[in-house]
């Protein structure tokens, strides 16, 4: 059914320079369309405009946390089918725990290598189009 | 005396007082000897005196050569025991014995007596009849007149007496007649009644002198005694002293000691708390008092089961406790975190006389505590996140995705991309640290393969090591076991051991890994042929900021970190770290970690 690439990503940070590097980083390498967003409480309507294929959020967003922020994605109707993968310096167990249990897609952790970003998103999507059909 | 009385006396005297007994005899002849001379001159002025007196009287109505003769020899004999008595005093009786002193005085006071006997035996029969009781009185006069002087020897006196009255007595029973029958039997009842006094006497003079001698003995005993009650008394006031300076020094350090110092009855009751301990509880003794006066104050109540229990258990097994922590409720409302040292105080029969509770409040330190941990939590995330771009960025510009690079250009960014990922690794080192430190550090345990985790760790690492020329080499077949442990981070325990190895050792040279199986435990060695490690660099290997020079940092790179972060996982894996030399050069690392099993796999 999603027999396609991932080609629109929706990324959500409030550090400007992270947000310019992983933009430069995922449409020079893996050529993907990318739009960003600094402010959480503007993000359900940016996506909802953009349309991504997936949302990339950051756990630390001052105002709305990223788990949080995906909560309010998820109570949007007709977003809620959207994959949330968290970009984090988070690296416990526990705090990987509460991202699967309330159903993120995948995590990716900070410091990342942007040279393997695009890879990595990559992967993860495969393996939710491998689930899904 | 007995030895047993010494006990009260003390030492010497009762040596003194032993010897003086046997030289008792001695002491007393001295004594005698001592008397008889002192006195001796009066006796021999008198009888000089008496004899002139006499010579003169009998002069006209006898013969005169006679008179003369007897004068004269009366005269020489009390001269001889005048210089007798002169030698003596001289020479204190030092240069002879007693008994020749008593000898010479003997032969002198007999010569005395014979020259007065003889004159009652050549004078008596001439003379007429008031003469001759002159003369009587005259030789019972010098035989009373003797008596004082010489009785301190009773049976001197004896002697005396006799030479004088006997000749006499003999020649009134020669003469005849009823009147010289009739003395020649009184006179010497009355000689007998004199000596009987002289021997009484003579006791009372041995009985005196024994008496004195006693007295003397007593009464140097006494001095020494009262001499030893007097040092005694001074020592005694001297220990008092000391035990007052004591006390107030102790009082002092207690008082003015930077820590609260508590003394607690082996009941728990409070008995004494300095300004500090005052101040910490915000209480004094008799606020103290009122609330029960018991060392429960020091806890919160849900504490008091658990302290009573302790509290017994020190008290019965006099066991001090160092180190214990506390949170002690204030009468303010606040608390106080305490860290108490509590030491038992034993009494010399092994009951617990009283508890010394020394405690330093140490709730700002560790409030101090947790400001630095959260500062370096803080501060480490927030120099980070502007790295992660940093690196980030550089890492886009030499990948080439962001477009070619002139050479010159490439190459700068790919020092500072280096000295970046450097600067990552020492705060991400720092952030390790600290986690383990604090005790934070979180594991994420579970079971896997070693030797499988050893393999992986090599292909990791191959290639860091190539740029040294160096090869990592794991052993043909290792053992397949099982440990539980953080996979995550032993692989950075591993990467660290391999990197020091590749990084130390020669070019061309193979760095061997090893896994065996030593009783319960798990043990890898990482084997290489580097120069060893220093000595004066052994024993702080394993702490923080150890390198060995600041050379090897330059050269080789690294945070110093490494081996305190390996030490801290592995110690958190209930494991152990270490190293020793290679044989034929180079070291050993080597850790080991409890086996939980076993298995083979496939």
């Amino acid at each position: 059914m999603r027999e396609r690439k991932l080609q629109r990503v929706y990324y959500v940070e409030d550090d400007q320079d992270i947000r310019a590097l992983v933009k430069i980083s995922l449409e020079r390498i893996g050529h993907f369309t990318v739009e960003t967003e600094s402010d959480p409480f503007r993000a359900i309507q940016g996506i909802r405009t953009f349309q991504p294929d997936l949302i990339l959020l950051d756990w630390m967003i001052p105002g709305l946390d990223g788990p949080s922020l995906m909560q309010a994605i998820r109570a949007e109707h007709d977003l809620s089918q959207v994959p949330v993968v968290f970009i984090t310096a988070k690296a416990s167990t526990e705090e990987s725990n509460l991202l699967a249990h309330i159903g993120a897609a995948g995590v990716i952790h900070k410091p990342f290598a942007p040279v393997s970003l695009a890879k990595q998103l990559n992967d993860i999507w495969q393996s939710i189009e491998a689930k899904s059909t | 005396m007995s030895r047993n009385s010494s006990f009260f006396l003390p030492d010497g005297v009762e040596e003194s007082s032993f010897h003086r007994t046997s030289s008792d005899a001695n002491g007393a002849l001295n004594d005698q000897l001592d008397h008889l001379f002192r006195y001796n001159p009066i006796g021999v002025g008198m009888t000089l005196f008496i004899g002139v007196i006499i010579s003169i009287e009998i002069y006209d109505v006898t013969r005169e050569i006679a008179v003369l003769v007897w004068l004269a020899c009366h005269t020489i004999i009390s001269c001889a025991r005048l210089y007798l008595t002169r030698a003596y005093l001289l020479a204190k009786r030092t240069s002879k014995s007693p008994d020749y002193w008593l000898r010479t005085y003997v032969l002198g006071t007999l010569a005395s007596g014979l020259c007065w006997g003889i004159s009652g035996v050549i004078f008596f029969p001439q003379l007429n009849s008031s003469h001759q009781l002159f003369l009587l009185f005259v030789l019972i006069g010098v035989v009373s007149g003797g008596l004082p002087l010489l009785s301190a020897v009773w049976w001197l006196y004896g002697l005396f007496a006799l030479t004088v009255i006997l000749p006499f007595c003999i020649m009134l029973v020669i003469m005849g007649g009823k009147l010289n029958f009739e003395l020649s039997l009184i006179i010497p009842i009355l000689l007998s009644i004199h000596i009987g006094i002289a021997y009484r006497l003579n006791q009372l003079f041995i009985q005196g002198y024994h008496l004195r001698l006693d007295f003397g003995r007593i009464n140097e005993d006494y001095t020494h005694l009262n001499n030893r009650l007097e040092r005694q008394l001074s020592e005694l006031s001297e220990a008092q002293r000391q035990i007052e300076t004591s006390g107030r020094k102790l009082t002092l350090f207690a008082e003015r000691a930077p820590i609260a110092v508590l003394e607690i009855s082996a009941q728990g009751q409070i008995e004494f708390m300095n300004s500090e301990a005052k101040k910490l509880l915000d209480l004094d003794l008799d606020e103290v008092r009122t609330a029960g006066n018991n060392i429960e104050i020091l806890a919160h109540p849900a504490l008091h089961e658990e302290m009573v229990r302790r509290w017994n258990f020190l008290v019965l097994h006099h066991q001090a406790i160092a180190g214990l922590r506390l949170e002690t409720p204030r009468s303010d409302g606040t608390n106080v975190i305490c860290e108490w040292t509590i030491t038992p105080l034993i009494g010399p029969d092994g009951e617990c006389i009283s508890v010394i509770a020394q405690g330093r409040n140490v709730t700002e330190e560790l409030a101090s505590e947790r400001i630095k941990r959260e500062f370096t939590a803080t501060l480490s995330h927030e120099l980070r996140t502007p790295l992660t771009s940093i690196i980030g960025s550089l890492q886009l510009i030499n990948s080439g995705f962001a477009g070619e690079l002139q050479p010159e250009l490439a190459e700068l960014t790919a020092v500072a991309e280096r000295n970046g990922v450097r600067l990552l690794d020492l705060i991400n080192d720092l952030l390790d640290i600290e986690k383990i430190q604090s005790g934070t550090f979180a594991l994420d345990q579970e079971e896997f393969f070693l030797d499988e985790l050893i393999i992986e760790s090599i292909a990791l690492n191959q290639s860091f090591a190539e740029r040294f020329d160096v090869q990592l080499c794991p052993e043909e077949s290792m053992p397949n076991l099982l440990v539980k442990a953080d996979r995550k981070h032993l692989l950075q325990i591993m990467t660290n051991l391999l990197s020091n190895a590749a990084k130390f050792s020669p070019p061309g040279e193979i760095v061997q890994v090893t896994l065996s199986q030593q009783g319960q435990m798990a043990t890898v060695m990482v084997s290489d042929r580097g120069p060893g490690v220093p000595m004066n660099f052994r024993h702080r290997i394993f702490s923080r900021f150890a390198q060995a020079d600041a050379t090897a940092t330059r050269l080789r790179s690294g945070t110093g970190l490494g081996l305190a972060i390996c030490k801290g996982m592995i110690e958190l894996m209930s494991g152990q770290i270490g190293f020793r030399d290679r044989p034929n050069g180079g070291s050993i690392f080597w850790f080991q970690l409890p086996i939980s099993g076993v298995l083979e796999h496939a």
